[in-house]
């Protein structure tokens, strides 16, 4: 018989052991208190099998590092029918519970998400990837319906150990992006230069095997293309056969002591047939049109003629074409520039169908409203409040009757960062911006859980 | 005795002492209205006013304070504010109100100039877009608001406003008084004797291949509404002040040095000789400027800058090419009789003496700001621009293949004529069956095996013409697919697509053929025409930069006899330059993406709202006399 004292050491080095594996507190699962969305941040629009209402996953990024992990959650709307208003009120709903149907844990400081759909495979299953921004991989998740798995190893919930590194050189990974079975990350390089000093960053781009996430290939668009400067990657879009990249502004400073801020045009275009092939990045001068110093998400339009491109310094969409020009390349032609509600972040485009121009969705996190862009009017036309603090993803969805009926226009999903929840805003007529409501509001309040309790909001059970 | 002179002496110069101005603490300024000598700014971004005190002394100029002084004045009005308007009386006097309008909680802020405060606030129908108003014999003021009702539909709606005294008790409420139709007027402006309200409707065209916006004059007397075509959908709008020109006209922009041009202006009063200069009148009114909104232009089509509208001239209102600028023009301010004295008085443009009398301040989204003469659109040449040339002639192979040039094509570089202001700086291309640069890799569908269908395409604009080949992606079998008939949205085929099931709503891209095959395109202008082996090309588009009618064609050449072995995509390229520098000051080095301007007689300046700047907004202070060449005094900024 083993001495006692031998036992509980065994058991207590295992038990370290365990720890140290998955240190810190785990978020909350469904149905425990305070489940919901924590410093929500990416979100995707998925459609069901069965042509119901379908489903939309969330992004909870963990910003404050509360819990040991971020995680996607599935929302069913078919299960919120009846909770979610019909029409608009005075208020919008205001609904506690999340309805998260099914979740699993990724990485910490997750960003916006790419939707995959494999050759083949029908429009409900898809994979979501999301780039964690501490350890700088890339989580990918499959989804169909409620069933929400690790897409490398669906026999954990805990996708952050499967999750791809994005190799040891690469920093702040923040977009992804799918282009044909191809998933690219943007972030940063640092050549760290002097050793320890943070300098000398590089803008970065990695390319993964969107099926099984091999073949890492990291891009870091240094020297010789030395026009781009030390800007995170943070908008991508695919034009052709060409990349595009949004350089985020660091606010730093050059070896020299020169603003980073104010270097570059924050766009250039990577081909994508030489992606790995020094010379292939461009700079996109767009600075005899129109001074832009932060670009942020893009997207093109639906009828791929023109690429929205969110900038901060100021908050504006400026509108590029990008049909063809002589030699076959994008024009770049910057043909307007519409001024936004401080924080623009995100956007989604909303068709309206051949022949006609979109409607743009774009979340104002410092104002916390929703623009709508009109782009037959060339003005901005609503501004959604009622969303929560600090609104940030946005996703489309169709608009449904209770037996499933294809309504006219939209309805728009978005995460708050600031507070925690997802609103639903509908967007009947793509013709009259003012239509356009919060239906409501899910998921409780994270602000319930600041560890000063007068801090807590008002309604908070804790308070 | 002497110590307490000493002493108040010492404390008046104290009191006398210029103040550190004020920082104006704007938040992304999108908007600006003067009343009197006091410019209001919106703060757009923190939904209030500034007021800009323009005061004769420029030491003295900046923003108003607070009841205490060591605070800017803040004037909170309506969410958002995108537009401004001052109320006017016929001749221009400043009335009792600045109004605020909000695109995004749909409400009209009334502010009343003598309070610095906003006393009301009016709900209003649909998205409102822009905002003028007209003060009242009764002390009060007429306000317009443009509006969009939804499904495309415009309205003028009025707001009757009370005097200041009796706002407090009023009832105000908007009436939808003037129906627009399909319309979306993001643009208004009064005429100066207050019987017509200019609207510029922004709406693009339909799907269906209906008219894009344009120019809306609504006679607010009951006489109807008019519709003016002016090349593109329509933002802002400005009728033009009185003014008097003494002296000679910019109306030719001159490259070399040589004897003052000619006016080639309209006038109202005729001109006069008197001591030996000329005199020309132009009343108030007597031209409008139209921005056209380059996001609203058809596919493939440059239509924005600014038009000059000549509403005087014989025949009805008259309306040339749009006036570019590099970059985006996002406003349009004018000058009457601004007085431009370069560094040896006179402003000398190229050799050339003369008085602009209507001068246009152009803010681009670049950040510069240019300049341009009122009467006829032009923009004055830097005098250091070279004059016109074409250069650089290359062969290119066809597609997919090199190929030595046998000769056969233009010789552009000897025998082409390319007129002052033709055409930008870019690259040339004649190119044997070359492909139409709008319809590349184009989106459409195939209603049937001889129709295509892509209703944003306007195909005989963008150059379609019978004969054309239609190509699809590869692996398609389309080698027989011709164009019958080109109609604005689809064309026809005969013989039909050989293959339609391998294009099931792919793309498509269109090679010019037929009687025509050389396709003249530049990499900025798009598409210039198509020409014959040995056949005369003349071009019939608008200049980059607007010149008199005189000149001819922005572009002419003889064709040679065309390749000796055509090849699709085989041809030459050119580097071709106008000749035309547009003179520019900056805004100031913190400046970006400028919004509004407007133009100050009372301090002959030009002011600029810069939402941009990197303070969070500025006001850029821009004298006339910075178009003179060799200025020396800069721009002011107000943060």
């Amino acid at each position: 018989m083993r001495h006692p004292l031998f036992i509980s050491m065994l058991a207590g080095a295992m038990a370290l052991g365990c720890a140290q594996e998955n240190i810190g507190t785990p978020p909350p699962a469904p149905g425990q208190p305070f489940a919901g969305f924590y410093f929500p941040t990416g979100i995707a629009f998925v459609p069901d099998a069965s042509g119901g209402p379908g489903f939309v996953y969330v992004v909870s990024s963990d910003f404050d590092l509360r819990y040991n992990r971020g995680t996607l959650a599935a929302v069913d709307l078919a299960t919120l029918a009846d909770a979610i208003p019909a029409t608009a009120g005075a208020t919008p709903a205001v609904i506690a519970d999340p309805h998260i149907a099914a979740q699993v844990s990724i990485d910490v400081l997750g960003g916006p998400v790419a939707v995959y759909q494999a050759a083949g495979r029908p429009p409900n299953e898809r994979r979501i990837f999301i780039a964690g921004r501490q350890n700088n991989s890339l989580d990918a998740v499959d989804v169909d319906g409620q069933a929400v798995r690790c897409a490398l190893d669906a026999s954990t919930d805990d996708c952050s150990a499967s999750a791809a590194s994005l190799g040891s050189g690469m920093v702040d990974a923040y977009r992804p992006l799918v282009v044909g079975n191809q998933v690219f990350v943007g972030g940063l390089t640092a050549q760290d230069h002097p050793a320890t000093s943070g300098m000398q960053s590089v803008s970065s781009v990695a390319r993964l095997n969107a099926d099984n996430l091999s073949d890492l290939s990291v891009r870091a668009l240094g020297p010789p293309d030395s026009q781009v400067g030390a800007e995170a990657v943070d908008g991508l879009a695919v034009v052709g056969n060409q990349l595009y990249l949004g350089g985020r502004a660091t606010g730093g400073v050059d070896e020299n002591g020169g603003a980073l801020y104010f270097n570059d045009s924050p766009l250039r275009m990577l081909s994508l047939d030489g992606f790995t092939t020094a010379g292939s990045a461009t700079y996109v001068p767009l600075d005899a049109q129109v001074l832009i110093r932060d670009a942020r998400a893009m997207a093109l339009s639906s009828d791929g003629t023109r690429l929205y491109l969110v900038t901060h310094s100021p908050d504006g969409l400026a509108i590029l074409d990008v049909s063809p020009g002589l030699d076959g390349s994008p024009r770049n032609t910057v043909v307007g520039v519409a001024d936004l509600p401080l924080g623009a972040t995100e956007l989604a485009v909303i068709p309206r169908g051949p022949g006609r121009r979109d409607v743009v969705a774009v979340t104002c996190g410092t104002a916390n409203v929703l623009a709508l862009y009109d782009d037959e009017i060339g003005r901005v036309v609503a501004a959604v409040r009622g969303l929560g603090e600090q609104p940030f993803g946005v996703a489309v969805g169709p608009r449904l009757s209770a037996s499933g009926a294809v309504l006219s226009g939209v309805r728009l999903y978005t995460t708050a960062f600031g507070r925690g929840d997802l609103a639903v805003v509908e967007l009947p007529n793509l013709d009259d911006a003012s239509t356009a409501a919060v239906l409501a509001t899910l998921g409780p309040n994270e602000n319930c859980l600041n560890d000063t309790v007068d801090a807590r909001p008002p309604e908070c059970p804790n308070k | 005795m002497k110590r307490f002179a000493a002493i108040a002496a010492l404390v008046m110069a104290g009191c006398s002492a210029p103040t550190a101005p004020l920082p104006g603490d704007l938040q992304g300024p999108e908007a600006l209205a003067l009343s009197g000598d006091e410019l209001y700014v919106a703060s757009t971004n923190s939904d209030e006013l500034r007021v800009l005190e323009l005061t004769s002394d420029p030491r003295t100029r900046g923003f108003a304070s607070a009841p205490n002084p060591i605070y800017v004045l803040s004037i909170p009005v309506v969410t958002r504010p995108i537009a401004l308007a001052a109320d006017t009386d016929g001749q221009g006097h400043a009335g009792p109100y600045v109004f605020s309008l909000s695109s995004v909680s749909a409400r009209l802020g009334i502010v009343v100039t003598q309070d610095k405060k906003e006393e009301a606030e009016v709900a209003l129908p649909g998205t409102p877009l822009s905002v003028a108003a007209r003060s009242t014999e009764a002390g009060g003021a007429r306000v317009y608001i443009g509006l969009a009702l939804g499904d495309q539909q415009g309205a003028v709606a009025t707001v009757d406003v009370p005097a200041p005294g009796e706002l407090a008790a009023a009832s105000l409420a908007p009436t939808v008084a003037y129906p627009l139709g399909r319309a979306a007027p993001a643009g208004l402006d009064l005429s100066p004797d207050g019987s017509t309200l200019a609207i510029g409707d922004r709406l693009v065209g339909a799907a269906d291949g209906g008219p894009a916006g344009g120019l809306i004059f609504l006679q607010l007397d009951g006489g109807g509404m008019s519709r003016l075509e002016v090349g593109g959908p329509v933002g802002r709008v400005v009728y033009s002040p009185a003014a008097t020109r003494i002296g000679e006209a910019c109306g030719v922009i001159e490259v070399d040095a040589g004897p003052p041009a000619d006016a080639g202006a309209d006038s109202d009063g005729g001109a006069e000789a008197d001591a030996g200069l000329a005199v020309e009148s132009f009343e108030a009114g007597h031209f409008l400027y139209a921005l056209v909104e380059s996001t609203g232009c058809p596919l493939g089509e440059r239509c924005g800058g600014i038009q000059v509208v000549d509403l005087d001239a014989d025949g009805g209102p008259s309306v040339g090419h749009p006036l570019q600028v590099p970059g985006i023009a996002t406003d349009v301010a004018v000058a009457g009789s601004a007085a431009v004295d370069g560094p040896s008085g006179d402003l000398v443009l190229g050799g050339a003496n003369c008085n602009p009398t209507l001068l246009l301040a152009v803010p681009s989204a670049n950040s510069a700001v240019y300049f341009a003469d009122g009467t006829n659109g032009q923009v004055f040449n830097a005098p250091s621009s070279p004059g016109p040339s074409i250069s650089s002639e290359q062969f290119i192979g066809p597609d997919g293949g090199p190929q030595a040039d046998a000769g056969g094509g233009p010789d552009l570089v000897d025998n082409g004529v390319l007129a002052l202001g033709g055409l930008a700086a870019q690259t040339l291309v004649i190119q044997y069956e070359g492909l139409l640069p709008a319809l590349v890799n184009r989106t459409a569908t195939l209603s049937a095996a001889d129709t295509l269908v892509d209703p944003a395409a306007d195909f005989p604009a963008l150059g379609v013409q019978a004969g054309d080949l239609l190509e699809l992606p590869q692996g398609c079998s389309n080698t027989a697919a011709v164009v019958a008939d080109a109609q604005p949205g689809s064309l026809t085929f005969a013989p039909a697509v050989a293959d339609p099931g391998c294009f099931s709503g792919g793309t498509y891209s269109v090679r010019v053929a037929g009687s025509e095959p050389y396709l003249v395109a530049g990499s900025v202008a798009g598409y210039l025409g198509r020409v014959a082996p040995g056949g005369t090309f003349t071009s019939t588009t608008a200049y980059a930069y607007p010149q008199p009618a005189s000149q001819g064609p922005a572009l002419s050449f003889q064709m040679g006899a065309g390749l000796s072995n055509p090849a699709p995509g085989a041809g030459w390229t050119y580097t071709v330059f106008g000749g035309v520098t547009p003179l520019a000051t900056p805004g100031g080095p913190n400046a970006i993406r400028p919004a509004q301007a407007i133009w100050a007689p009372s301090v002959g300046r030009f002011y600029v709202a810069y939402p941009g700047s990197a303070l969070g907004g500025q006001i850029s202070e821009i004298a006339p006399e910075l178009i003179a060449p060799g200025a020396t005094n800069s721009v002011v900024e107000y943060q």
